[in-house]
């Protein structure tokens, strides 16, 4: 198989195992208030703890350009959130405010997936690449970032199915950015440390503006210090050692 | 060395400067407090070296980043909700964090 095919293949499986971040979901029949507010949190621990590792990543290629980039993602997501309507809106079974919140946060790990797409393609690239292994890193580091979806989008009104289904679209752009990454290196490298930031930036954005005041509505302060934290850590441990 | 620390300080200084003046504080006062709790690098530095060495630094470094983290999360963030909108506090969080990054980035290299 030439390479090309063997890196969008391995993009197209870590893509699918974002998907698997819903199943813990499947287990959790109830939305109470505290679980919305406790899922919230979960969404929020681990998207500040991609942020972080993105932001690590993006640093060695320039950490001007980094934070340039990530200004840019949280403008960017300030503009879109002020152009998408609250009222009228459909996305999937949802509708209004719920909506709005759930499309942002399926464009946020979008940007998020097309700069780790990116990052993979560049940083293998003309060396020799370890396709299982490195296929296998990306599918693991995956999943949690699908939990991280369904965790934001379940409290909104998706289904889990759906919420499955939005977290494999959003691992999608990964492969498709991976191969010309992977083909043009020297094109891609300088655009990387934007990227990565402009993710970052819009994450982090998302996290204050919606998952952290929804996480305080409906449980305590120690609760949601705990559990971001918690899930922070295990992110950042999980993306860093992996 | 110490310059680097000198300047990483202002910084945290108007952290926790801000985190007290909303509480009430006089500037004047909160300024002193945050030079004193500044002033914990001085005995910490020498008690570090003197204890865990080179070696131990990590673990430093990781415990004040954890407390810190629960900080902001159980008493700023929520406090900041309270009192203005979400989108104000996304942006100058957000804005805030970039800053830093990047003075520590620019103090580093």
């Amino acid at each position: 198989m030439p390479a090309v095919v063997v890196v969008l293949l391995a993009g197209l499986i870590t893509a699918l195992a974002t998907g698997l971040g819903a199943i813990p979901f499947l287990f959790v029949r109830t939305l109470s208030p505290k679980v919305i507010a406790f899922s919230n949190a979960i969404a929020a621990g681990l998207m500040l703890g991609a942020s972080f590792t993105l932001v690590i990543e993006g640093m060695p290629f320039g950490t001007w350009q980094t934070i340039i980039g990530a200004n840019i993602g949280v403008a960017f997501i300030l503009i879109t959130q002020f152009l998408l309507p609250d009222e009228g809106l459909a996305f999937g079974q949802l509708r209004g405010g719920g909506a709005q919140k759930a499309l942002l946060m399926v464009i946020v790990m979008t940007a998020h997936s097309f700069a780790e797409g990116v990052a993979v393609g560049v940083a293998f690239g003309g060396g020799e690449s370890l396709a299982t292994l490195i296929t296998i890193a990306i599918a693991i580091h995956n999943i949690p970032e699908g939990l991280a979806i369904t965790a934001a989008m379940r409290p909104r009104g998706a289904s889990v199915a759906s919420s499955a289904w939005w977290s494999v679209f959003s691992s999608l752009p990964q492969p498709l950015m991976a191969v010309p990454a992977f083909l043009f290196v020297d094109a891609f490298a300088p655009v990387l440390p934007y990227g990565l930031g402009f993710a970052a930036g819009a994450m982090t954005y998302m996290v204050f503006r919606e998952l952290l005041p929804d996480a305080y509505a409906d449980a305590t302060r120690p609760e949601v210090g705990l559990i971001v934290s918690l899930s922070f850590t295990a992110m950042v441990a999980f993306q860093l050692l992996i | 060395m110490a310059g680097t620390l000198g300047l990483h300080n202002v910084a945290e200084g108007a952290a926790i400067s801000a985190a007290l003046i909303e509480r009430g504080w006089h500037p004047a006062k909160a300024a002193l407090l945050s030079a004193g709790t500044m002033a914990t690098h001085v005995p910490a530095a020498v008690a570090t070296a003197a204890w865990v060495g080179v070696n131990g630094r990590p673990w430093g470094l990781g415990f004040s980043a954890g407390a810190m983290f629960y900080l902001i999360l159980v008493e700023l963030m929520p406090e900041s909700y309270r009192q203005r909108g979400h989108t104000g506090i996304a942006i100058t969080a957000s804005a805030a964090m970039s800053i830093v990054v990047l003075l520590h980035a620019i103090l580093v290299s």
